[in-house]
């Protein structure tokens, strides 16, 4: 291409505002914190603190938060254009290839909500909102976001946006995939999580302006609504398991190509996408490879790109393998024994607590993740200063390991020389098993039994939706509505982890309250009463860990959201 | 029983001959079947080592120790260290516990449901072609799959995979025994008892049992060596032995294939383990059979 | 078999006795009571498959619906998917459907099940058949030279390599053939599975390593068998008198011995192959093969009930019938098996 001409499109991209920053340094080594939802738009984003150590930011992070109180709310701030020159370095063409663990639950994309849809569906379709790669928010088919009072929300969508068909994308889409998303009956795991983020209601109010509507003020809303899976389809189109599942049209830059189930997903560049030079390389291939041995082999063979799903330990395979690959990592869910608190032994807050306080999180975290994780509470993955893992000085002093206290535990729960209890895994939670082993020796000293039983996944959910289950090894996946995560799990009327009086006031307290500052606080009071009430006995925060070839450049985060940052890699090949 | 004949035979009245008899008869077997007594003596060092795990292991199997992970094998740790810094060695004289009893619990299970089911055939009739259609149909069912659903059914864990294992085996025991029942019911000395009055149970106990209890063992030998297999599928599977217990399936496909590369003794010495267990019981199993019963070369 | 008391076959294929104008009537009769015989068999196993994942924990409605599902979300999707009807009415209609040939669409991702078998198929038939080929390629000239020197090295060798045949687990092997080659050469087989219409040599290429590990274990019987075989076949009188005639070794094995001994060697590979078809389920995984092991495992894993049990249906349905053609093939290549 003539230099030229790649100047003119470039300033074309600037003034448009529709590039984003892509930096070529580096991810940090720390879990990448997310900016907070800022109160007044558009507030100026906080520099991602990036440390070398493995802890997260420093002890005391003061998030530069305006203490303006809402309704004002947050805008979601347009995508910030790329420098010049960092675009008319990368090269073009290519395919990259992807190999992932298991194969995509539904070809509808708007059912298929787990993990292993988002690198397909995600870049194959836009959502309303986004995240960038430092996990803020950022404008993605809306082109402004206003907040006009405490539960309406107005959103302008881009103009000329077309559908791989050629359609354009107005309000009457965005209504209708919005309205579709809320039905739990066809769209069941969406309901769940959309009805979590208390939306009610969406409406066109001109061919490109759409008012949503939520049941509740939800100060984290534009957080929630940024999630994975909250795609625009078109309304002309779509039908439900029908011809749509197998001829996606969507926004995306990506085109589904053809697929074999099973096998792959072939994704070509498509010549409509609304962001200009937007991808870089010409397909994505998605491979189904079951077996992490087989998917670690194929990378050092060269015949895959990038793989996700990693845990520390295979890393240290594959940076023998191949020597100057990138490692991408973004902060995980927080792994740990979670308990049934309905029923005994763990009805009793003594015998709890024993158990998560008889935990030597360091060793954990050095035998399983390699010294990667970090000690965390329950809540995690949300803005700076939110969740205790922000704070690793209290964490240390709050996980001292006391054999004397958890002996006094024992016996105030009645249990002087100690009990047995039976510790429900999952294959899935791959992390978790290795886990297991660990806690078994850890507590067999202090006279606590640990019979581990690993389960198959669908007898491990069943289990714990029906609370048939003494104590699990589960993880709480790392999510940005940090409140809803500790309504979710720990409210006694949800019977789920928690069962504590104390506890539902505070948690309906966060819930109600709306000034960000206030509630972080609240938040994190919530995370420390958990931990001091035994309902969660944390091993570590994980990090999601993907590797991708050195020649692979600019594919930033492996996590949920961060797939879709997919469309901005290029092959320096 | 005249002197100098290289085969021994059940009727054979050994304790007339004592321990020196004993021991003349074990040097024959080993004059004569080099390599089944390789196996016989492979098999007598896992025995040995499986009861004497506790004692024999240099280090407790179960026991971490976070700063000699991944240490290749040295005077220290004569196998190497795994991924949490136990001792290989250890763990896999300890696996050799597991392996035997999942192999000889299952096979048992297997065995005696086998017979069971295969001496109904006595009696043929309705309970015969009742038997025989559930063994084909049994038989039929893929058994890696019919192992997995058992396993899903009854729960993971070593207990729930011995009965799937043991199910798993029943039908060709069954089978086994059917064919040698209805063979050694033509015998003349079966007619002769029927002639003479006795009862069908005595019969079945007194002359049909022990007629046909050399094939049995030899099809239980190799069933030996295909549950150990099998556990160790299911293991790579997830669905076999649950941790902690050290298991040779579980080791070699989890740690052992994710750190390969890097530290391939964790697969290589769990690998051998298997394999020289399978191999032993198959040489012992083949000089067993090649005494006792030459038709069911197979 | 033969009756000791009245010297006449007491498996009821009368009409033999004396009258044996051709061989004929007997054989159609022994099919015909053999097809029969296999219905119930079959019936059965289906039967089993379909009680036995309706055993398993879990339910496939509620691992569809998620956590936020309500008790009447969870009842309507049951109905939806024709879990709420009467247990043998969902027996009655599944089995009519399968033999009628309408089979339904998959519990878990509503895809029709006749699909996804008609690309699973191809895939372990390809790679049983395969296997089954290499092992008679290596284990039929091993076992040969294995009789020929009996006793000498070269026996030594064929009988400790066919043992440590059967003794190494063969996911073990495939992954030693997957990780080995990526760690020495920097190669692995294609990960993408083609269909050898769409690209031969990336197929071959594909199949040839888990050919060679699922193939391995059988390589060893039929090298035992094939030996052990033809030993028997070497001593029989009529190889003496062969051999008393002058004719040469080379003449003897392979006009009189071979044929003989070759008749139990592909019995028993034949009856393997339909065991084999069963249980190619780890290899696929290792491998990355779509085949239908991988999918009746991921199927059981999710609880989706039809499609476990059509796939079991047709597995043990294979297996049967290639036992029943291995059965008739032999009573016609060998008339005393037949007539008894």
């Amino acid at each position: 291409m003539k230099p030229v001409r790649e100047l003119a499109r470039v300033v074309g991209a600037s003034l448009a505002g529709l590039v984003l920053v892509a930096a070529s340094c580096a991810p940090a080594a720390a879990p990448v914190p997310a900016a907070p939802a800022q109160p007044s738009a558009p507030a100026p984003r906080q520099p991602a603190p990036s440390t070398p150590s493995t802890a997260p930011a420093p002890a005391a992070p003061q998030p530069a938060t305006p203490s303006a109180p809402l309704p004002a709310a947050s805008a979601p701030r347009n995508p910030t254009p790329t420098p010049a020159t960092a675009v008319q370095q990368r090269k073009r063409g290519g395919t990259i290839v992807y190999a992932q663990h298991v194969d995509l639950l539904h070809t509808d994309p708007l059912l298929c909500a787990s993990s292993s849809c988002v690198v397909v569906v995600g870049q194959a379709f836009n959502k309303l909102l986004q995240r960038d790669k430092n996990n803020e928010i950022i404008t993605d088919l809306a082109e402004s976001w206003k907040q006009t009072n405490d539960v309406t929300y107005v959103i302008t969508l881009r103009k000329g946006v077309l559908f791989h068909d050629g359609a354009e994308v107005t309000a009457e889409d965005v209504v209708y995939s919005v309205g579709l998303l809320s039905q739990q009956a066809t769209h069941p795991t969406y309901a769940s999580l959309w009805a979590q983020y208390a939306s009610a209601s969406a409406r066109a109010i001109d061919k490109y302006t759409v008012e949503l509507k939520t049941k509740q003020p939800d100060p984290l809303f534009p957080h929630a609504l940024s999630e994975a899976h909250q795609f625009i389809v078109p309304k002309a189109k779509y039908t439900q398991s029908g011809a749509f599942s197998q001829k996606w049209v969507g926004t995306g830059p990506f085109e589904l190509k053809e697929f074999t189930r099973s096998v792959n997903y072939k994704l070509v560049k498509s010549a409509r996408y609304f962001e200009q030079g937007v991808p870089y390389v010409d397909s994505v291939n998605v491979l189904i490879v079951p077996d992490l041995a087989t998917r670690v082999a194929s990378f050092r063979a060269k015949r895959v790109d990038v793989i996700g799903e990693l845990r520390a330990p295979d890393l240290v395979a594959l940076r023998r393998a191949v020597p100057d690959l990138n490692e991408i990592k973004s902060p995980g869910g927080a792994i740990g024994i979670y308990f049934n608190p309905f029923a005994p032994p763990f009805d009793n807050e003594n015998l709890r607590k024993a158990v998560v306080f008889g935990l030597q999180r360091q060793q954990l975290i050095d035998i399983v993740t390699q010294g990667t994780g970090v000690m965390s509470g329950v809540i995690n993955g949300g803005p700076p200063g939110w969740g205790l893992a922000w704070y690793p000085d209290e964490m240390k002093k709050l996980y001292t390991y006391d054999p004397a206290k958890v002996k006094k535990f024992l016996a105030d729960g009645g249990q002087p020389n100690g009990f047995s209890f039976t510790l429900a895994g999952s294959p899935r939670q791959a992390l978790g098993l290795a886990a297991l082993e660990v806690v078994e020796q850890q507590l067999s000293p202090l006279g606590i039994k640990v019979r581990l039983e690993n389960q198959d996944f669908t007898t491990f959910i069943d289990n714990r939706n029906k609370l048939k289950f003494q104590a699990m090894s589960h993880i709480v996946s790392a999510s940005e509505e940090s409140g809803p995560e500790a309504e979710r799990w720990f409210l006694s009327k949800k019977k789920q982890y928690g069962n504590d009086k104390e506890l539902d006031v505070l948690i309906e307290k966060m819930l109600g309250t709306m000034d960000p500052a206030k509630r972080k606080d609240l938040v994190n009071q919530i995370d420390k009463m958990i931990v001091e009430k035994g309902f969660a006995g944390v091993y570590f925060q994980q990090l999601d860990l993907a590797v991708s070839q050195p020649y692979v450049k600019d594919y930033n985060s492996p996590s949920f959201v961060g797939q879709y940052l997919l469309r901005y890699a290029w092959l320096d090949k | 029983m005249a002197d100098g004949q290289a085969t021994l035979t059940l009727s054979s009245p050994r304790a007339a001959r004592g321990k020196s008899g004993l021991w003349r008869s074990v040097r024959r077997f080993a004059r004569s079947k080099p390599l089944g007594s390789a196996g016989a003596l492979i098999m007598a060092v896992l025995v040995l080592l499986a009861f004497g795990a506790a004692v024999i292991s240099p280090y407790d199997p179960l026991a971490m120790n976070s700063a000699r992970t991944l240490e290749p094998p040295s005077a220290d740790h004569v196998f190497g260290t795994d991924h949490a810094g136990r001792d290989v060695l250890s763990r896999v004289i300890h696996g050799t516990r597991v392996a035997l009893w999942v192999g000889i619990v299952s096979v048992g299970i297997g065995t005696v449901a086998g017979i069971f089911f295969g001496i109904l055939s006595y009696w043929r009739g309705a309970a015969d072609m009742v038997v025989q259609r559930a063994t084909d149909g049994l038989l039929a069912f893929p058994t890696l799959i019919l192992a997995i659903t058992l396993v899903a059914v009854l729960g993971p864990g070593i207990t729930n995979a011995m009965i799937a294992i043991g199910i798993v085996m029943m039908p060709q025991m069954a089978r086994l025994v059917r064919s040698s029942v209805l063979t050694v019911r033509e015998n003349t000395y079966v007619e002769a008892a029927v002639a003479v009055g006795a009862r069908d149970p005595a019969i079945i106990w007194r002359h049909v049992l022990p007629n046909i209890m050399a094939p049995v063992v030899v099809v239980a030998t190799a069933g030996l060596a295909r549950a150990i297999l099998v556990e160790a599928s299911l293991s790579f599977l997830g669905l076999g032995t649950q941790p902690p217990t050290p298991s040779w399936g579980a080791d070699l496909s989890g740690p052992g294939r994710t750190y390969f590369e890097v530290a391939p003794w964790l697969a290589i010495f769990p690998g051998i383990a298997v394999s020289l267990a399978v191999l032993g019981i198959n040489l012992l199993g083949d000089a067993l059979r090649d005494i006792w019963d030459p038709r069911l070369r197979t | 078999m033969p009756d000791a008391k009245h010297g006449r076959d007491t498996r009821g294929t009368v009409g033999c006795m004396g009258c044996c104008r051709g061989a004929y009537w007997p054989v159609k009769q022994y099919i015909a009571r053999r097809l029969l015989l296999a219905i119930p068999v079959i019936l059965g196993v289906s039967l089993l498959v379909f009680l036995m994942v309706r055993i398993l924990p879990g339910d496939v409605a509620t691992a569809r619906l998620g956590e936020g599902a309500t008790a009447a979300d969870i009842a309507a999707m049951r109905a939806r998917l024709g879990l709420d009807k009467p247990i043998h009415i969902q027996y009655t209609g599944w089995i009519s459907g399968v033999i009628t040939g309408s089979w339904g669409v998959s519990l878990w991702t509503d895809q029709p099940i006749g699909v996804m078998l008609a690309n699973a198929v191809p895939v372990t038939l390809e790679l049983t058949l395969l296997a089954t080929v290499i092992s008679l390629l290596i284990g039929i000239p091993a076992g040969i030279l294995s009789a020929v020197y009996q006793d000498r090295p070269a026996d030594y060798v064929a009988r400790l390599l066919g043992i440590a045949g059967l003794a190494i687990p063969n996911f073990w092997l495939g992954t030693l053939l997957i990780i080995l080659p990526s760690i020495w050469f920097g190669w692995i087989p294609p990960v993408q599975y083609v269909s050898v219409t769409q690209d031969p040599w990336g197929n071959v290429q594909q199949f040839i390593l888990p050919s060679i590990a699922l193939g391995a274990y059988l390589a060893a019987i039929v090298t035992r068998l094939t030996r052990s075989s033809l030993l028997e076949v070497l001593r029989q009188d009529y190889v003496r008198t062969a051999r008393a005639k002058g004719l040469a070794e080379q003449v003897v094995i392979n006009r009189h011995a071979f044929r003989n001994a070759a008749i139990p060697v592909l019995t028993v590979t034949a009856l393997q192959f339909g065991h084999l078809l069963g249980g190619t389920v780890i290899i696929e995984r290792i491998f990355s093969l779509p085949g239908i092991g991988r999918l009746t495992v991921d199927a059981l894993l999710a609880r989706d009930y039809l499609t476990v049990q059509t796939n079991v249906f047709l597995l043990a349905a294979a297996f049967v019938i290639v036992n029943l053609i291995v059965d008739m093939t032999y009573g016609a290549l060998d008339p005393r098996i037949r007539l008894s």
